[in-house]
């Protein structure tokens, strides 16, 4: 499904299409969820930054789990509602944490703690903040190498017409500069720890 | 790790390999110690780069559908200085008070607001605070260096840790070739 479809389209289609990063179904996600996320928190002790923080991890954490195959696709569950879900999760997280703080109660029965599935999520943000700051410490033109890559998904033809090298030197240059942000991964794993 | 063999670990955790293939390469795996570490490695590096591809479309989305958010703190002491402003007109005590408002010491809250409000990068803004600091010390590129002192004393001033934010921001503000050299001394001139 290369456009967005002309018709209402179906749960499956938007989830297809989220898969496959289509412009369309982000912008629908963020025209049809974020203004109402910015209400439940703003009612929720947020602020409207509160608000766009959690929404973005909420977002993302939902996103990988749905490309990687951990949330597979229900045709009873709307995927703006789950995303919702995912988006409040990471909200009552941050402010059960702060209650835990200031000893005040919490807005909802909902207990972060016990959620495995959120405590797995917050963990693996951990793994992506190692590789954004392993990223960070790439020479210039291999970190646009990698962003070319895997961010952009350029083909090596097109990352070569780009950076004006040959195809086949591409090829070289992309493991190499693969293989020195893994070891950067593997080092900042080995501060961390 | 040769090309061969990365290429044969990446076609794994990409479902490119034969059933057969999958089979005799996870056996191997099985008794291989290296092998298995070079595919836990390659997958965190892929998770990583995936999130970030992820955050990339997110914020275009966020662009392309809405305005950048603007902090409701800010938007509230604005409306209360409009009304401070207009009493002003209409009594002149309101001007004294207007002063008083204007000459006090900014708070926690209100250099959170002024944090918050320099955070426009989203990848340096949910990065921890470790993982920041790291940076400043072990990344390459200065301007990466200098991109991650600007948040941690961003990130400081968020947490009121008032005293060490001020201090990394009077180092930066006296850097004169450092990329947020201007940023530092203006948000020491409002927030301290």
């Amino acid at each position: 499904m290369p456009d967005k479809p002309t018709s209402v389209f179906s749960q499956s289609e938007l989830y297809e299409a989220l898969k496959k990063r289509r412009d369309w179904a982000y912008d629908h996600v963020y025209t049809e969820l974020s203004p109402s996320f910015r209400y439940w928190v703003e009612r929720n002790s947020g602020s409207e930054m509160d608000a766009e923080d959690a929404f973005h991890k909420g977002l993302l954490n939902f996103l990988l789990n749905l490309e990687t195959g951990k949330y597979e696709f229900r045709e009873s569950a709307k995927i703006t509602t789950v995303i919702f879900d995912y988006c409040k999760k990471v909200w009552l997280n941050e402010l059960a944490s702060s209650r835990i703080k200031s000893r005040r109660a919490m807005p909802d029965a909902y207990d972060p703690a016990h959620d495995t599935d959120l405590q797995k999520d917050l963990e693996r943000s951990e793994t992506i903040a190692q590789v954004r700051a392993a990223l960070d410490q790439l020479k210039a033109d291999c970190r646009q190498m990698i962003e070319f890559f895997y961010l952009e998904e350029l083909s090596l033809k097109e990352i070569a017409e780009k950076m004006g090298m040959k195809e086949s030197s591409t090829k070289q240059k992309r493991y190499d500069c693969t293989e020195k942000l893994k070891q950067l991964v593997l080092k900042q794993d080995s501060l961390n720890r | 790790m040769n090309y061969e063999q990365f290429e044969r670990v990446e076609a794994y955790l990409e479902n490119r390999l034969s059933d057969a293939e999958r089979l005799s390469f996870e056996r191997e795996m099985s008794t291989n110690a290296e092998l298995k570490s070079e595919v836990k490695a390659q997958q965190k590096m892929r998770l990583g780069l995936r999130a970030l591809a992820i955050e990339k479309q997110i914020s275009e989305a966020r662009q392309r559908t809405q305005s950048s958010p603007k902090t409701t703190i800010l938007k509230k002491l604005n409306s209360i200085q409009s009304w401070g402003l207009a009493a002003s007109v209409a009594v002149m005590l309101g001007a004294g008070w207007l002063v008083w408002e204007n000459n006090k010491t900014p708070g926690d809250a209100e250099r959170r607001t002024m944090a918050e409000k320099e955070m426009t990068d989203v990848q340096y803004k949910s990065m921890p605070l470790d993982s920041l600091q790291n940076i400043t010390k072990n990344a390459e590129s200065a301007k990466a260096r200098e991109r991650a002192e600007w948040y941690v004393a961003l990130a400081q001033m968020h947490e009121g840790q008032k005293d060490k934010a001020k201090a990394l921001l009077t180092q930066i503000s006296k850097t004169p070739q450092h990329t947020y050299q201007q940023n530092a001394e203006e948000l020491l001139k409002k927030g301290f």
